[in-house]
């Protein structure tokens, strides 16, 4: 059933087959396939339409490189055959691993998400770690740095994107230590997790490398337990990159057959999964990659064609080892072109002799090309270090003329100058050599851990000092504009952006490699243009005459592979998102039905419909009670700041815009803190608790702003004043009992208290016994009703309000949210800052010049000098009673003076904006606040705010429109 | 609740029996999800449990002392305040915990507040006095009861660091966060807690603001749900 | 995600801080005594270099100190600040402070 598939080799499990579909058509394949080993082993050559073209593309690459088999993967639904799985809209079969009953479609160029789809199967968490050593990527590089550094006693968090680790280990027959590599990966993963501080993830990517060495991996689940992942978001002292390179295609013309393959990922077909991706093979190499690949394959049952080696000389080790087995290697000659059979696969290469010295960009060839027939040829054209992580990070790299690509510039300092170390290993240094990886894995583990003071016992370095050894010299990528149509050389096969594309972006104008790019759209596909981007350089730089070492690279962003949003969510969703802040009573309002509304990150009852009642009548019944009769409400929100020492008094006088230092013991004193430009910042009540004691209140969305401004002024400013703040938000629970009938209550709560207007004055406190628990009790009024303010320690906060509502039962207590208070806070023109104010505002605008003092200084005072705090036409708080008692304006809506045309030019001149607008009980109509441009000089006459298409005309007022006496506040 | 009976006099409303909380109805602010908590726990080598331990007694101690020292040693309330950022101080029945370098934390059972609350009384008076040793000079000093701001979390068992660390950010190693660590961070999105090692037996304390109790217990319960069923036995076993 | 140097916590995430700006900008002693231009400039002029800057932060979240840091701000290196005070003690073993 499996027609390509080798008798015995390769590492999936053939004694558990798995049944999929592929464009309707049932396969089977084998336990450790991937989408794309499975296929190829079915002998499925074509996979994919190409995204513009529409060409028939077959699988290119074996890994995250592969540009051209795009699949959409069905979701299903978890059921007695097993897990469910969860949609993909857009994969590379060469990442897809093969699950039982996988349904796959072929993707031209671009997935569709499909809006039905929950797409939430599978469990999708986040996780932090820490460690001493951090190394990505676990081929032989990899393995050998994670065991170095392991052997120190260091943490170590050693990662892999595969499902087991070796890296290209997995894919090729080399041997490590005269044993085969498999054996030697075995043996080190063995020793790996027998180490108690080294963490071991496969199936996880590294997506980014961040400030400080903070590095996000996704680790996906096994396919067999349905899908979801985890993100690891690793903080690591140092960091180990072993993320190995990607081969290099060649250009050539109609270089995007089925049946072009890269060399590397043919062999990891034979070895890894026993897979022959073609019958007759046809090799155009440049580098001595590709012959181990070309020998593996010919053991494999792979009939060699021929071996075009582009370079003069083929080197003797490897002329031997071909003349062995009968393989024909033909030096100086490259692919120059293919020809394709009726489905578009690849039928014949054409090669032909390469022209001496040809360099990048003006090589050219001597003779008419030869068509030697085969299924599948195989390119190489070099190797590119996998440096995204390293670049992304900040580390630069330079072009390596031997090797024809970017290689790290410093690949011991990694990052940026000075910055976090972090290293490059192996084959993403550029090092192409086994043993020169190993060697090199080795000693970057155990130098990162010496760094932090750990040695092994033993040294896993070999003795002396290591270095590289210096390879063949290679041929630069030959760009053939000379042969065939340049539009059929295919630079980003996923794109379909060809050499035509770039002559035409170097040909307007463009020279840097970042502008071709974007020209272009190569390298901005799924696949990060790794097949494309070296070439695309090359190109460019040949068309341009210029040296590739000049050109520069483009710069590598993250994710390094694309990540499900499902994934980056994590469990942050619904009522894990945002943090969610009650009060004790908070199951109470519940209770009752309460509408809630979100203060910061507080949940505040806004109001509390009755069966059948709208917000308005709502709101209505709730203002009508606090009103005339008694209503009530949780106030524990507010924010509470406990100001202690001798010169407590004098701090406040410097952050209130008024005095705080003579006020009484048992007193409170509304106050206004603006910043040092003369703006507005937070408002609300101190009592004196002590001559060295006050208890500062802030608005519920801004205590912790207030105390951190608090700690900034005495820590940096005024260290000499002995004061200590404390937070005490959440120590007390507040109930507001509010209206000429809370005295009534009170005094049944509070029988001990004496309440009269005499004993207990309007802003003081008293310490008292309420409903039989210690409590704090102040005669605060935000409404302009006769109202106390009642505080106890948080655990009794729903005790205490449930003995109001008892105590207030027959009294018809109401309870009222944040849409009432608002109301009843606005009918007396109080502001809510920032809701009325939005750091632009002064006191002084706001109307308040009574709360600022001319006798003392105080953060801002210095600003209300300033021309820009003193002209008299700034934005001033008014009073806005629309015409039509019952049109309510929308908050934010733009007022404009009357003539004001606003369907003429633009903009329309906007005089400020409506920043309170609600209907009132109490007056029988709506009514606003606003801030308008010279508002104080406007009082009595009119403005319009525009509403759809209407205007709607309202008067300017004074903004206080209920009981401007102040004659209620008493009872 | 209503243990107590109050008729007001004068009142001109109906006399209604009106209803009078008693001080030993508290309800801390996770009491409604003890049963929820019990629950999710699971016990055994691979187990984990979480738990309330509400009414704890606590006290935001502020001290610096005077004459140009600034190790907070001679503070006359034992078992003293550690000196060493993040770290506690236990003694019999009190703890210590490090919140700033003039700030600490002290914490009693519940029924020693009164207790405690006079230790520091008296504490504080000595050192504004100068009683305390070496603080003859503009020593500054400041107490203030915290009891009910915060309620206290006990995550323990086997898994309780894998738990903790898909909410914290902070290095959760025992290289790192050792017996006597604690530290101010933030869980989940941007939750306050103090953290607080608890080793006898192995597990965290979280002191988290009374307000953010149900979310960071929401957080805490859905981190635990892997390792709370089946055999514990999970994907990420020992890691 | 930067790792801000607490001097008392160390090293933490930067959520932990509240960014403080540029560093050593005094609230002038007597505001009355400037001019509007300088009074404006206190306001609102900063420095924004490309390169090493001290500035300050806030351990909003842990010990709620405000200190000093170096930082360069393209690579955002970080570095105490030599004017930020030494702790009481060091940090508790494993915590790494930077250099």
């Amino acid at each position: 059933m499996n027609a390509r598939r080798t008798p015995d080799a390769g590492r999936v499990d053939r004694a558990r087959p798995l049944t999929f579909t592929f464009d309707g058509t049932p396969y089977t394949g084998y336990a450790g396939d991937t989408l794309a080993s499975a296929l190829l082993a079915n002998g499925v050559r074509v996979v994919a339409a190409s995204l513009a073209h529409g060409r028939p593309r077959g699988v290119y690459a074996a890994g995250v490189d592969e540009p051209n088999a795009l699949v959409g993967l069905s979701p299903r639904a978890p059921g007695p055959d097993g897990p469910g799985h969860p949609a993909e809209p857009m994969a590379q079969a060469t990442a897809v691993e093969l699950y039982d009953g996988l349904c796959a479609v072929s993707l031209r160029g671009k997935g569709r998400l499909d809006p039905d789809d929950p797409g939430d199967h599978g469990r999708h968490d986040a996780t932090h770690a820490h460690c001493d050593v951090l190394v990505v990527g676990a081929g032989p590089a990899g393995l050998t740095a994670a065991r170095a550094a392991a052997a120190t006693g260091a943490r170590v968090v050693l990662l892999d994107d595969q499902p087991e680790l070796g890296g290209s280990l997995l894919g090729t027959r080399e041997r490590v230590a005269d044993r085969p590599a498999g054996e030697w990966v075995r043996r080190t993963a063995a020793e790996l997790a027998a180490r108690a501080e080294t963490t071991v993830l496969t199936r996880t990517t590294a997506l980014g490398c961040y400030d400080h060495n903070y590095v996000v991996a996704a680790e996906r689940q096994p396919p067999a337990s349905g899908g979801g992942g985890r993100l690891w978001q690793i903080r690591a002292r140092r960091v180990v990159f072993a993320t190995g390179a990607h081969e290099r295609p060649l250009l050539f013309a109609d270089n995007d057959r089925p049946g072009v393959m890269l060399a590397g990922a043919a062999r990891t077909y034979a070895n890894r999964y026993g897979t022959l991706p073609g019958s007759r093979a046809v090799l155009a190499v440049n580098n001595d990659s590709a012959y181990p690949a070309a020998l593996e394959l010919a053991d494999a049952g792979l009939e060699i064609a021929r071996v075009a080696e582009a370079r003069d000389r083929v080197p003797a080790y490897w002329a031997a080892l071909c003349a062995d087995r009968g393989i024909e290697v033909v030096a100086g000659q490259v692919v120059v072109g293919s020809r394709g059979g009726p489905d578009g696969a690849v039928t014949a290469a054409l090669l032909a002799p390469r022209e001496a010295g040809g360099t990048a960009g003006t090589g050219g060839t001597a003779g008419d090309p030869e068509a030697v027939d085969c299924d599948l040829l195989l390119v190489s054209g070099g190797w590119n270090p996998a440096v995204q992580l390293h670049t992304q990070a900040g580390g630069r790299t330079r072009y390596d003329e031997r090797l024809c690509c970017h290689v790290p510039e410093d690949p011991t300092a990694g990052g940026t100058p000075g910055g976090p170390p972090r290293r490059v290993v192996g084959a993403a240094r550029g090092l192409v050599r086994l043993r020169d990886c190993l060697a090199d894995g080795a000693a970057a583990g155990a130098d990162a851990a010496a760094e932090l003071g750990l040695t092994a016992g033993q040294s896993p370095r070999p003795p002396g000092a290591w270095e590289p050894e210096p390879e063949p010299p290679l041929w630069p990528l030959p760009t053939r504009t000379d042969l065939g149509d340049p539009a059929a050389h295919y630079v980003d096969l996923q794109r379909d952006a060809t050499l035509a594309d770039i002559e035409r972006a170097v040909g307007g104008g463009m020279r840097s490699v970042e502008h071709v790019k974007r020209y272009t759209t190569i390298g901005t596909a799924h696949d990060q243009g790794r097949t494309s981007g070296v070439t695309a350089a090359a190109a460019t730089a040949g068309v341009l005459g210029v040296p590739l070492a000049e050109l520069g690279t483009t710069t590598h962003r993250p994710p390094y592979t694309s990540v499900p949003f499902a994934l980056l969510a994590g469990r942050a969703r619904g009522r894990l998102h945002e943090p969610v802040r009650t009060t004790p009573m908070h199951g109470w309002h519940v209770a009752r039905g309460a509408v809630f509304e979100d203060v910061g990150q507080w949940k505040r009852p806004r109001y509390y419909p009755l069966p059948g009642e709208d917000m308005a009548a709502a709101v209505d019944r709730e203002c009508r009670a606090a009103r005339a009769g008694v209503a009530a409400m949780d106030v524990s929100t507010l924010g509470k700041i406990d100001i202690q020492g001798p010169d407590a008094g004098e701090f406040l006088n410097r952050v209130y815009t008024n005095a705080f230092a003579k006020l009484r013991v048992g007193s409170s004193r509304y106050g206004l803190m603006c910043t040092a430009d003369g703006m507005v910042f937070d408002d609300g009540v101190t009592m004196r608790l002590a001559e060295d004691r006050f208890q500062l209140s802030t608005t519920t969305g801004n205590a912790a702003g207030v105390l951190d401004w608090l700690e900034e002024w005495l820590q940096t400013e005024w260290p000499e004043l002995r004061v200590f703040c404390t937070s005490v938000t959440e120590q007390w629970s507040g109930v507001a009992v509010v209206g000429p009938r809370s005295r009534t209550v009170m005094s049944r709560l509070a029988p001990e208290l004496a309440l009269d207007n005499d004993d207990f004055p309007f802003m003081a406190w008293r310490d008292a016994e309420v409903a039989g628990l210690p409590a704090r009790v102040a005669r605060i009024s935000f409404s302009g009703e006769l109202a106390f303010e009642v505080y106890v320690p948080a655990w009794h906060g729903l005790a205490l309000w449930e003995a109001v509502m008892a105590a207030g039962a027959d009294e018809g207590i109401t309870p009222y949210g944040t849409e009432t208070m608002h109301v009843l806070r606005a009918e007396k023109g109080y502001v809510i800052v920032g809701q009325d104010t939005d750091g632009t505002v002064t006191p002084q605008d706001l109307g308040m010049d009574w709360v600022v003092s001319k006798r003392k200084d105080f953060i801002g005072r210095r600003s209300y000098a300033r021309a820009d705090t003193a002209r008299t036409d700034r934005k001033h708080l008014v009073g806005l009673l629309p015409r039509d008692t019952a049109e309510l304006l929308p908050e934010g809506g733009h007022v404009t003076a009357p003539g004001t045309d606003p369907a003429g030019p633009k903009p329309v001149p906007s005089l400020g904006h409506v920043t309170s607008s609600y209907r009132s009980a109490a007056l029988g109509r709506t009514f606003a606040l606003a801030l308008v441009r010279g508002g104080q000089d406007r009082i009595g006459g009119t403005v319009h705010v525009p509403l759809g298409d209407r205007l709607v005309a309202a008067e300017v007022t004074e903004p206080v429109f209920y009981d401007k006496e102040g004659s209620r506040r008493d009872g | 609740m209503a243990d107590t009976v109050t008729t007001l006099p004068g009142a001109s409303a109906p006399a209604a029996p009106v209803p009078t909380a008693s001080t030993d109805a508290r309800s801390s602010p996770l009491l409604h999800r003890a049963e929820e908590l019990a629950r999710a726990g699971r016990p055994g080598p691979y187990g984990v449990e979480l738990r309330e331990v509400p009414f704890l007694t606590q006290f935001n101690v502020r001290y610096r002392p005077g004459g140009g020292r600034s190790a907070p040693d001679g503070f006359p309330l034992t078992p003293g305040l550690p000196g060493t950022p993040n770290t506690v101080r236990r003694g019999d029945d009190r703890t210590a915990l490090w919140l700033g370098p003039d700030e600490w934390l002290v914490v009693a059972p519940p029924d020693a507040h009164a207790a405690t609350e006079d230790a520091l009384r008296a504490a504080a008076e000595a050192v504004r006095t100068g009683a305390a040793e070496g603080d003859a000079g503009g020593a500054r000093v400041a107490y203030t009861d915290v009891s009910a701001h915060s309620t206290a979390l006990r995550l323990g068992g086997a898994r309780a660091r894998d738990v903790l660390r898909k909410v914290c950010a902070i290095d959760l190693h025992p290289r790192a966060f050792g017996a006597d660590a604690c530290a101010q961070t933030l869980l989940a999105r941007g939750a306050r807690v103090l953290l607080v090692a608890d080793p006898e037996p192995d597990g965290f304390l979280l002191f988290v603001r009374a307000s953010f109790a149900d979310y960071v217990t929401d957080w805490l319960l859905d981190s635990m749900a892997e390792y709370a069923v089946g055999d514990g036995q999970c994907t990420n076993d020992g890691r | 995600m930067q790792l801000i140097p607490c001097p008392w916590c160390g090293d933490r995430d930067e959520v932990e801080f509240h960014y403080g700006g540029q560093a050593h900008l005094a609230h002038p002693a007597d505001p009355d005594a400037l001019s509007d231009e300088e009074w404006g400039a206190y306001l609102f002029l900063r420095d924004n270099p490309k390169g090493w800057f001290t500035e300050r932060w806030s351990h909003a979240a842990g010990c709620r100190r405000w200190f000093d840091v170096v930082r360069h701000t393209v690579t955002h290196e970080v570095r105490p600040a030599p004017a930020t005070p030494a702790p009481a003690a060091p940090a508790p073993a494993g915590t790494v402070v930077a250099p």
